[in-house]
């Protein structure tokens, strides 16, 4: 069973034209395009979505800055090697 | 040109998503825009999901393990390899773990915190080991918040 779908858009001409010029620079077709830009698209909103409650909670528990965060880490890997030894 | 084959660790995942608009999160950009062939090694994945699920976060384990499975659509995951030992510098047995991940996938790079022992070496046989920012400037992606 075919697990794609055809469905048919609409998008302004000169950005059909940028797609076709770049399907073409990278040898793919415009489907392959517009699929991998769908992708990214969801993904990005995925990993956004994530940032902002990962830095709200990392706010929460004042992880101020990178600093914090790397110390953090390493605390962490003391604790699992005090754990296996 | 095919993209630069990159190793990243636990410290940059943590930065990338706890501080969005750092260089580290610029990184996830390159990846999933495939300008970087991100890889990271299994352990560095359940190390990532034990600090957000630990005290620290203790974030929902489910939640975690879909941002997890979204990390390896844009990242390659590759497998744990026994930890490269160095006393000088010294190194914990994840930063083993990382060289060793990376030397066996010939990766080109190494991306570490800024903060990270691993910087102490510089190279480890051709790696290179550079911080997120650093990186960036090396390969010509100005960081944005650099």
């Amino acid at each position: 069973m075919r697990n794609t779908e055809v469905v048919s858009l609409s998008i302004p001409k000169d950005l059909l034209r940028e797609v076709e010029d770049q399907a073409k620079r990278e040898r793919r077709s415009k489907s392959e395009l517009f699929r991998e830009a769908l992708r990214q698209y969801l993904l990005r909103l995925r990993v956004a979505s994530a940032q902002g409650l990962i830095a709200a909670r990392a706010r929460g528990v004042g992880l101020a800055d990178e600093e914090g965060a790397e110390a953090l880490v390493d605390e962490a890997r003391r604790k699992s090697a005090r754990t296996r030894s | 040109m095919s993209a630069p084959v990159v190793v990243l660790d636990s410290k940059v995942l943590l930065l990338a998503y706890a501080f969005p608009g750092g260089s580290s999160s610029e990184l996830l950009d390159r990846a999933i825009a495939r300008q970087i062939t991100a890889v990271v090694s299994l352990g560095t994945l359940a190390e990532f999901a034990r600090i957000l699920t630990g005290p620290a976060f203790s974030l929902p384990a489910r939640l975690v393990e879909g941002w997890v499975r979204d990390l390896r659509e844009f990242c390659e995951a590759a497998p744990d390899q026994q930890p490269v030992r160095m006393t000088r510098p010294r190194l914990a047995r994840e930063e083993g773990e990382l060289i060793s991940c990376a030397a066996a996938i010939a990766a080109e790079h190494i991306v570490t915190g800024e903060r990270s022992r691993l910087l102490l070496l510089g190279r480890y046989r051709g790696i290179e080991i550079a911080g997120p920012a650093s990186f960036l400037r090396g390969l010509g992606l100005v960081s944005l918040s650099s």
